[in-house]
């Protein structure tokens, strides 16, 4: 091959690296910011979910996780925009707790039934990452993207 | 002519060579794709008063490639172990029956109580370390503080004082013989490490302030002895520990909370392989009346909230040496906590102290990235 197919050869080459390079950083970017609400409560309604594999094997403990979609039609969008305000009760360890969902604001726990209040005192949440918890009621309500191990940013884990 | 057919000939020859390479390079990058995502696995789990997620990845250079049900195995396995401890340890169990609630059920009757291997090791440790600041016997004035965390009012001194009577490891007798009598026919006698006396009546013991970092070492065990060839991260809330290196090569990167504002962060740590980290806090579990926190990190002397410090973070290679000196450095005056760390060479330390006003240990200096908008200082000695 003559130094001219070395130099097509290699241009080639670079152009489908650059497109693959280009595809692994900028591809699927809706998928990627599609937000999951991600609902982790001691035995909360099995009929959605994509409930992990291990889940209900572990303590006895029913874990479930469900999207916003089954929350009363809650839509992800409506965390950033618009929507309707809203709402509504989940079953606790201790009791129901009460979300709220406030257009534009985000979710938050507005009532439980738990000692130190840490999860209502958390106060709304509305980025992938972010999460409620409250311990003595086992819940978990978390903001996830479809790859959650990457909503940290740019850390591996945050220390409490 | 014969120059321009050659040349169109290599061309041709040069377009094979380049589709071929890129359809390889077209797999390979997609093959990857799919198997990095099929060799992940993480779950997260209420455990030990607080949420404990474990997340474990296939180093991508292993040869013999885990399933996912080995991985998930691992990390099952991983949380067991925890529960496993936190059975032996919580002073909180429904059912009343964990070693700890069954010795201090036995208290002040004069009987030892058998118990298992890790309890036993994290009061032996303790008893051998002994520093007036750390006492695992601190159930009763535990109890008065979380009754006036509910009510949100301050307790009566006389209840502290009381309640502090009741406290004092010089009261915790640890033996290593097991009573013949106990668990016989159980079936948990090979389980029984040694046995636990509280000589005093209304005691109990709580183990608030080093089991979380045991637990969390005992998880990265068992990870370890799965054989498998992965890396990953375990944290328990406050404890965490890495577990091997990234493929990157690049050092593990830590949140820090900033206790003023506990959703944010404050700065960024660098940790190393098989590295722990773990925070005391008084935004962790509080309240406040007229404007002072009130949390639950208690002061084995005085029986009240050690007021020196907002937060102190420990570094070091061992889970359990995390979690106990971030609750001794606590309770110490910040320069003085400091000036401790300096002189161990197994712990750095970051410490905010109630001005404000963060310390910094010389072996972490160069780990830290600061993200904070002022409200703090940073002091240089």
């Amino acid at each position: 091959m003559s130094r001219h197919d070395w130099i097509l050869l290699a241009g080639i080459v670079f152009a489908a690296a650059i497109g693959f390079a280009f595809q692994a950083f900028f591809g699927n970017p809706s998928e990627d910011q599609m937000l999951v609400l991600h609902l982790t409560a001691p035995a909360y309604g099995s009929a959605e979910a994509s409930a992990p594999e291990d889940a209900g094997v572990f303590r006895g403990i029913k874990v479930e996780r469900t999207t916003a979609e089954a929350l009363e039609g809650i839509s992800i969008a409506d965390l950033e925009s618009g929507g309707e305000e809203r709402y509504w009760q989940i079953q606790g360890a201790n009791g129901p707790l009460t979300l709220h969902f406030a257009p534009g604001q985000g979710i938050e726990i507005i009532e439980a039934q738990c000692p130190d209040q840490i999860c209502v005192r958390t106060g709304f949440i509305r980025k992938a990452g972010q999460s409620i918890v409250c311990v003595p009621n086992e819940v978990m309500v978390a903001l996830q993207t479809a790859e959650p191990t990457k909503d940290k940013g740019d850390v591996d884990a945050i220390l409490q | 002519m014969r120059g321009k057919k050659r040349m169109r000939t290599s061309l041709v020859k040069a377009l094979q060579v380049a589709s071929l390479l890129s359809l390889s390079l077209c797999l390979l990058l997609t093959g990857c794709g799919r198997e990095s995502e099929a060799s992940s696995y993480s779950s997260t789990r209420f455990l030990m008063g607080t949420v404990v997620s474990i997340e474990i990845h296939t180093n991508s250079a292993a040869k013999a490639v885990p399933t996912k049900a080995q991985l998930q195995e691992a990390v099952i396995g991983a949380l067991h172990r925890m529960e496993e401890v936190e059975a032996q340890t919580n002073r909180y169990e429904a059912t009343g029956s964990s070693d700890c609630q069954r010795i201090a059920e036995a208290a002040g009757t004069g009987t030892y109580v058998p118990v298992r291997e890790d309890l036993y090791l994290l009061l032996d440790k303790v008893r051998q370390r002994n520093h007036p600041l750390i006492d695992l016997s601190l159930g009763p004035l535990i109890d008065v503080w979380d009754k006036a965390r509910e009510s949100e009012t301050l307790p009566a001194s006389e209840a502290v004082a009381e309640a502090l009577g009741r406290t004092g490891m010089d009261k915790v007798l640890l033996s290593r013989e097991v009573p013949s009598a106990e668990g016989k026919g159980t079936g948990q006698e090979e389980d029984y490490a040694g046995s636990v006396m509280l000589t005093q009546k209304g005691m109990s013991l709580d183990f608030g302030a080093v089991a979380k970092g045991y637990a969390v070492e005992k998880a990265w065990d068992s990870l370890r002895a799965s054989g498998l060839p992965i890396y990953g991260i375990i944290n328990a809330g406050g404890n965490i520990k890495t577990l091997g290196q990234k493929p990157d090569g690049s050092p593990w990167k830590i949140g820090i909370t900033d206790p003023m504002e506990k959703t944010q962060t404050m700065g960024n740590l660098t940790l190393d392989p098989d590295e722990a980290v773990a925070t005391s806090g008084d935004y962790q579990k509080y309240f406040e009346v007229d404007g002072v926190r009130y949390h639950h990190l208690l002061e084995p002397v005085t029986g009240y909230p050690g007021m020196y410090n907002r937060s102190v973070l420990i570094v070091a290679s061992d889970g359990f040496d995390t979690d106990y000196y971030s609750t001794l450095l606590f309770l110490m005056p910040a320069e003085e906590a400091l000036a401790l760390a300096e002189k161990l060479p197994e712990i750095e330390t970051i410490i905010v102290s109630r001005e404000n006003q963060i310390y910094v240990s010389s072996g972490l200096k160069r780990r830290i990235e600061w993200t904070y908008q002022g409200g703090y200082s940073i002091v240089t000695p």
